[in-house]
C-alpha cells in the first residue's frame, strides 16, 4: 500500500512539474490557436521540454530572491505559475492566425496511428527490459550528480560547486576546497523537485525514470522535428514520400532499433544527464527556429530562444555543440541559398541573387525585431548577468574547450570509428539522404521558398559539424574527448537516413512501375535492407543487455556507508576523512549519500591510469593511502588529510591494512572491510 | 476523438505501465539476498561488543574473542535470517589488542582493535 501511494505521487508530481508548467506556458503563448499550430503529440513534447526549463529558471529566480527551496514554496509557486499562465490563456484575445501560420495539414491516418502506437510500445518495452537489469542505482555518473540533488533538497538553497582536493604544500598535503566546473545547476534541480515534493529517496528508482522520461521525449522530439523538417521537402500527400511516413520511419529507427545503445538507454542507466537533456533540448530548438522562419512566428522564435537558454543552464558540452550546429546550418543555408537563387535564372544571376536575399531579410526583420524577441533576449542576458551565471563561466572552464587538441582521445576519431559510433548503415543512407534533399532543393521550383531550403541546412549543417568535431577537431579548433562528441552524431544521420531509405524505396517503385524491376526483386531488395538494418539495430541492443545485476554488490556498499555514517554521526568525528577505492568497490559514488559533507567525502582511489596521465597530473595521496598504507608518504597523507576510515574490498586492498599494527578492521561484510587508522 | 488523441492515451499508458514495473522492480532489488555482516557497535572505543547481521538461510554462527592473539572466550549464536544480534562481553579487557573471529558455514570473518 506504501509503494502504491508513493508511486502514485510519483506520477502526481511528474504532471505537476514536467506537464502542467510548459503546457499553460504555451497555451498562454498561442492561446485558443494551439492546436492550430500544434498537432497534440507536439504539445505534449513541447509541454515537456517548457516545463523542465521552467522549473530550473523559476527555482533559480526564487533562491535569488531569498525563498528557501521546499515543499510549500515549490507547490505554491507553481500552482502559481500554473493559474497564471492558465487565465492569460484562457482570458486574453486570440491572435488572430495570419495566413502564412495557419495550420498545417499534417495528421495521420489509422493506420499510421497504429503503426506509431505499435513503434513506441516496442520502444518502450525494449528499454524497460533492458533498464530492469539497471534500474538499481549504482551508475558512477548519476551517484555524483545526486549528491548536489540531495545537497539542494537538504539544504534549500542552491549549491556552490566545490570540493574539497587535497593539495601537496611541499612536504605536507592538506585539503583545499576548489570550484567546480563540471557540474551545472540544470542538470541537477529537477531531482531535487521530485524528492522535495515526494520523499523518495535519491538512492531508489526515481533518478533513472526521470532520465528514461527525458530518454522518451527526446525520441519523440526527433519525431515531431522531422514531421516538420521533411514537410517542405516532401509536400504530396499522396506521395509514399511524404513527411508523416518519413517521421514515423525515423521514429522506427531511433525507436525499437537503437533503443539501447548510446546515446540512449545506456546513457539512462549510466546516469549521463547532462547528454541526455541536450539530445532533447537540441532538436526541440532546432523545431523552433525552423518553425519560426518557415511560418513567420517569432513566438516559436521566443521558445527555441528559451529552450536554447535552457540548455545552456543544463549542460555546457550541449550548448557548445549546439553553437557549432547554429553556425553550420546557416553556412549550409546561404551555400544552398546562394546557389539556387544564381542558377535560378539564366539572366541577370547577381541581380537575382541580391533581390532574394533582399526579399529574405525583409521576411526575418520582423521576426527576429519583434518585441517579444527582443525581450527574451534582454531576459536571457539580464538573467545570466544579474540572476545566475553558470559555473563554467565563472571559472572560465569554456577557455579549456578550445585550442589544440591535448590528448590523443581529443584529436578526432578515424573514419572507421566514426563509422562505428554512427553505425554504419544510418552513416551510409544518412549520406544517401542528404545529398537526395540537396537534389531536391535544386530539381523543385517551389522549394525556393525558405522552408525547404533550410530543412536541408539544418540536416546538412547538424550532420557536418558533428562529423567535423569529432574527425577534424584541429580544424575548428576544439579540444573535447571526440568520442563524447560522437554521441550527437546518431540524431542527424539518423533523420537523414529514413529520408535516403525512403528515397531509394520511392524511386524503386517508379522503375517497377516502368517495368525496369520486377515487383519480387524490389520486394525482396526491400526485405533485405529493413532484416539488415533491424539485425544491426537488434545486436546492438543485444549487445547492451547485461545479466550482471549488481544491486547485491552495490547493496553491501549502502551497508557499509550506512555503519560508518551512524558511526561517525554518534561519535562526532565528522572531521576525520573517509577514504575509499573507486575500481574495486560497487556504486562507490553513491558513498557521499550518506554522508552529505562534501563532494570529495569520501575522498577516493581513482582508476589507476589517471594516476599516470602526465597530461594532468594529480594528488597522489588517495592512491598511496590504500596501495602503501605503511610508507612514510602515505603516512604524511594520513595526516594531511585527516584520513582515519578507509573502505576497501577485504581481498584485493584488505592484506596490506591487516599486516600493520596502525590500523583495526571494525566492520567486514561478504566483500567490503572497513578499517579505522589508530590515534598517533 | 481523432487519432492523434489516441496516441496521447498509448503513451501515457505504456510510461504508466513502465514505470510502475520498473519501480516495483527496483523495490524488490533492495533486498539483501545472502551474506553475513560483522561489526563492532562502538568504534571509538576498547569496547568488543559486536554485532552479526544475517542474511544467508544458514542461522548457526560461533565467534570466539582473542586478547593480545590468546583466545578467551567463544559461544555458538543463532542469528535468523534478516535479524542481526548484539554480542555484548560483560568483562574488563585490557591488552594491546582484541580480534573477534566468527565462524558460519565454512567461512570466517574477523574483525579487530589494535590499541597501539
Amino acid at each position: 500500500m506504501a509503494f502504491f501511494s508513493e508511486i502514485i505521487l510519483f506520477f502526481l508530481s511528474l504532471i505537476f512539474l514536467l506537464f502542467l508548467p510548459g503546457y499553460f506556458l504555451v497555451s498562454a503563448i498561442f492561446k485558443k490557436n494551439l492546436n492550430c499550430y500544434f498537432l497534440p503529440i507536439e504539445t505534449l513534447v513541447i509541454a515537456f521540454a517548457s516545463s523542465l526549463i521552467s522549473f530550473n529558471f523559476l527555482i533559480i529566480l526564487l533562491d535569488k530572491i531569498g525563498f528557501n527551496i521546499n515543499r510549500s514554496l515549490i507547490l505554491i509557486s507553481f500552482s502559481t505559475f500554473i493559474l497564471t499562465t492558465y487565465a492569460i490563456a484562457k482570458f486574453s484575445k486570440n491572435k488572430k492566425i495570419k495566413d502564412s501560420e495557419k495550420k498545417s495539414n499534417l495528421k495521420f491516418n489509422k493506420n499510421q496511428t497504429i503503426l506509431i502506437i505499435l513503434i513506441l510500445f516496442l520502444t518502450i518495452f525494449i528499454k524497460t527490459v533492458y533498464l530492469k537489469d539497471a534500474i538499481f542505482p549504482t551508475a558512477t555518473d548519476l551517484g555524483h550528480h545526486m549528491y548536489w540533488s540531495k545537497l539542494i533538497s537538504t539544504t534549500g538553497q542552491l549549491p556552490d560547486y566545490a570540493k574539497n582536493e587535497i593539495v601537496n604544500l611541499g612536504d605536507s598535503y592538506q585539503m583545499q576546497s576548489e570550484p567546480i566546473a563540471d557540474f551545472i545547476i540544470g542538470e541537477h534541480l529537477i531531482f531535487s523537485g521530485i524528492n522535495i515534493l515526494t520523499k523518495i529517496d535519491f538512492i531508489s528508482y526515481f533518478p533513472a525514470l526521470i532520465l528514461f522520461l527525458i530518454n522518451i521525449f527526446s525520441i519523440l522530439a526527433i519525431f515531431i522535428l522531422s514531421l516538420r523538417l521533411f514537410e517542405p521537402l516532401c509536400k504530396n500527400k499522396k506521395n509514399l514520400l511524404n513527411s508523416t511516413n518519413l517521421a514515423i520511419l525515423t521514429l522506427f529507427i531511433i525507436g525499437p532499433l537503437y533503443a539501447i545503445s548510446s546515446p540512449q538507454a545506456k546513457f539512462v542507466s549510466g546516469g549521463v544527464i547532462g547528454n541526455l537533456i541536450g539530445n532533447l533540448l537540441i532538436p526541440l530548438c532546432l523545431y523552433f527556429y525552423f518553425r519560426a522562419v518557415k511560418e513567420k512566428n517569432s513566438w516559436m522564435l521566443c521558445l527555441g530562444i528559451f529552450l536554447s537558454a535552457g540548455m545552456f543552464y543544463t549542460h555546457h558540452l550541449s550548448g557548445f555543440i549546439f553553437i557549432f550546429i547554429f553556425i553550420f546550418t546557416i553556412i549550409s543555408f546561404i551555400l544552398i541559398f546562394t546557389s539556387k537563387a544564381f542558377f535560378e535564372k539564366n539572366e541577370h544571376r547577381f541581380k537575382n541573387t541580391l533581390h532574394n536575399y533582399k526579399k529574405l531579410f525583409q521576411t526575418l526583420n520582423p521576426i527576429i525585431f519583434s518585441p517579444q524577441v527582443i525581450l527574451s533576449i534582454i531576459a536571457t542576458v539580464a538573467f545570466l548577468f544579474f540572476i545566475y551565471t553558470p559555473n563554467y563561466i565563472t571559472t572560465n572552464a569554456q577557455t579549456t574547450v578550445v585550442g589544440a587538441p591535448s590528448k590523443s582521445t581529443r584529436a578526432g576519431l578515424t573514419w572507421e570509428q566514426f563509422k562505428y559510433a554512427t553505425g554504419e548503415l544510418r552513416l551510409i543512407f544518412g549520406i544517401f539522404g542528404l545529398i537526395a534533399s540537396i537534389i531536391i532543393i535544386f530539381i523543385k521550383k517551389k522549394s525556393s521558398k525558405y522552408g525547404a531550403i533550410l530543412a536541408t541546412s539544418i540536416l546538412l549543417g547538424w550532420s557536418t559539424s558533428i562529423l567535423l568535431m569529432t574527425t577534424k577537431p584541429h580544424w575548428l579548433h576544439i579540444n573535447i574527448p571526440s568520442d563524447r562528441i560522437a554521441n550527437y552524431a546518431n540524431f542527424p544521420f539518423l533523420i537523414a537516413s529514413s529520408l535516403g531509405i525512403l528515397i531509394l524505396f520511392h524511386f524503386a517503385t517508379k522503375l517497377k512501375n516502368n517495368n525496369v524491376l520486377s515487383f519480387k526483386s524490389i520486394n525482396y531488395f526491400f526485405i533485405l535492407i529493413f532484416l539488415t538494418l533491424a539485425f544491426q539495430g537488434l545486436y546492438d541492443n543485444a549487445q547492451s543487455l547485461s545479466d550482471d545485476a549488481k544491486n547485491q554488490k552495490a547493496l553491501q556498499t549502502f551497508h557499509a556507508s550506512k555503519f560508518l555514517s551512524n558511526q561517525i554521526t554518534t561519535h562526532k568525528i565528522s572531521e576525520a576523512n573517509v577514504l575509499k577505492d573507486h575500481n574495486y568497490i560497487s556504486a562507490d559514488s553513491w558513498i557521499k549519500l550518506f554522508f552529505m559533507q562534501d563532494y570529495n567525502y569520501p575522498i577516493s582511489r581513482g582508476f589507476f591510469k589517471r594516476y599516470e596521465d602526465i597530461t594532468k597530473p594529480r594528488e597522489m595521496c588517495t592512491l598511496w593511502m590504500i596501495s602503501e598504507p605503511s610508507s612514510e608518504r602515505s603516512e604524511d597523507c594520513f595526516t594531511g588529510t585527516q584520513t582515519k576510515f578507509i573502505i576497501v574490498d577485504t581481498s584485493v586492498d584488505g592484506p596490506q591494512f591487516q599486516a600493520n599494527n596502525n590500523f583495526s578492521k571494525i566492520y567486514e561484510s561478504t566483500s567490503l572491510s572497513i578499517f579505522s587508522k589508530n590515534k598517533n | 476523438m481523432n487519432n492523434s488523441k489516441y496516441l496521447i492515451i498509448s503513451i501515457s499508458i505504456f510510461i504508466l505501465v513502465s514505470f510502475s514495473f520498473l519501480a516495483l522492480w527496483e523495490k524488490n532489488q533492495r533486498q539483501i539476498k545472502d551474506g553475513w555482516f560483522l561489526y563492532f557497535n562502538d568504534i571509538d572505543s576498547t569496547s568488543p561488543n559486536f554485532t552479526i547481521e544475517n542474511y544467508s538461510l544458514n542461522e548457526d554462527f560461533s565467534w570466539e574473542l582473542f586478547l593480545d592473539d590468546t583466545p578467551i572466550k567463544n559461544e555458538t549464536i543463532q542469528v535468523l535470517k534478516e535479524n542481526k544480534k548484539n554480542v555484548i562481553i560483560d568483562q574488563p579487557l585490557e591488552g594491546h589488542s582484541i580480534k573477534i573471529i566468527v565462524s558460519h558455514s565454512k567461512k570466517n570473518k574477523e574483525i579487530y582493535k589494535n590499541f597501539d
